[in-house]
């Protein structure tokens, strides 16, 4: 597959610092990149002048949910044969892409999840916090979801025009990851997961989600599958 | 009638005056809140009334009563507010989507 059909979807909200840092480490596989900057107060733009990529922006920031839809829309738009979700905060590896998407282009998936705890090296690089959050996550996204995969919360996922096309997120803000666990078992999507690597920089934790957050997040879930 | 009674009827009649203003072309909030408002104003009055209504519901006391259907009238007024602000939501973020899409550039086209 041309690698430029393949689009890496980046939303980007107040990412200065490693936004750059990140699409560099993308360009050497030749991949379609998609900035969606939503709605930053920093200027983006000026991080991203003679890179290679395709940018869009949000005038307001409406979360990374509805930053994600954007970008996917976008590249359905643009003739996209494969779609990936990643992270602008250099959390994800760039070199994990192509395990990522195999299961697609082998067409034994419409969409992968990326997944911190199916390899060992993965799970100990899991701050001993976070693995316990992510593991109560796992629980609560299971009995509302109905889908029980290794990794509640992996931003880094990948799937084919007909997934993507399908998964309209309106979960404008977190809720998004269990949105689309709901998504892919309405629309009896063909689903794997895939072991993917998480670098957890100081910067990284620091901008990662307060467990309150996580119980905001369900409630979001609960309140918007109710009304 | 005390300081108390004359207080409150004018604070309902200036939130009834409120609703009428902001639910021009609303005929059924309007009967409502009609119904709503002269019920407070009758209650506030005649403060018996409420506590015979109570003590032929089993609830005891008139204020409790009043007390009980407001928490219900409250919780129906965020649930109906909280499905309009989502609504709005949706929609504000399509419209900020599709012009977000619109104006996307490629990389040639920047500087």
């Amino acid at each position: 597959m041309n690698p430029k059909e393949i689009f890496i979807v980046i939303p980007c909200y107040n990412e200065k610092k490693m936004i750059r840092q990140t699409i560099t480490s993308l360009i050497p596989f030749g991949y379609s990149i998609i900035v969606v900057n939503d709605g930053s107060t920093q200027n983006i733009e000026e991080e991203l002048k003679l890179l290679s990529v395709i940018y869009c922006k949000h005038r307001i920031n409406l979360g990374q949910g509805a930053a994600l839809r954007t970008g996917t829309e976008l590249a359905l738009q643009k003739g996209a044969n494969i779609i990936v979700h990643f992270d602008s905060d250099g959390q994800h590896s760039a070199t994990d892409i192509q395990n990522l998407i195999e299961p697609i282009v082998t067409n034994k998936s419409d969409i992968v999840i990326g997944s911190r705890f199916l390899n060992k090296d993965d799970i100990n690089a899991i701050p001993t916090k976070r693995r316990a959050l992510l593991k109560v996550a796992r629980i609560v996204n299971g009995l509302l979801t109905g889908i029980w995969l290794s990794d509640a919360h992996n931003g880094f996922r990948a799937m084919n025009r007909t997934a993507a096309a399908k998964l309209k997120i309106k979960e404008n803000r977190m809720a998004h990851a269990s949105e689309i666990f709901i998504l892919m078992k309405k629309h009896k999507l063909r689903y794997s997961e895939c072991p993917t690597h998480i670098i957890y920089t100081e910067y990284s934790q620091e901008k990662g989600q307060s467990p309150f957050n996580s119980i905001n997040i369900v409630i979001d879930l609960i309140l918007n599958k109710l009304l | 009638m005390n300081t108390f009674q004359i207080i409150l009827i004018i604070a309902i009649v200036f939130l009834f005056s409120l609703y009428m203003i902001y639910f021009k072309n609303r005929l059924v909030i309007r009967l409502l809140m009609m119904l709503i408002f002269s019920s407070g104003i009758i209650i506030t009055i005649f403060p018996n009334i409420s506590s015979k209504i109570a003590n032929l519901l089993g609830v005891g006391r008139g204020v409790d009563l009043i007390f009980y259907i407001s928490i219900v009238f409250g919780l129906l007024g965020f649930i109906v507010l909280y499905s309009k602000y989502r609504k709005m939501e949706i929609m504000l973020t399509e419209l900020i989507r599709k012009e977000s899409i619109r104006t996307s550039s490629e990389p040639n086209e920047r500087k």
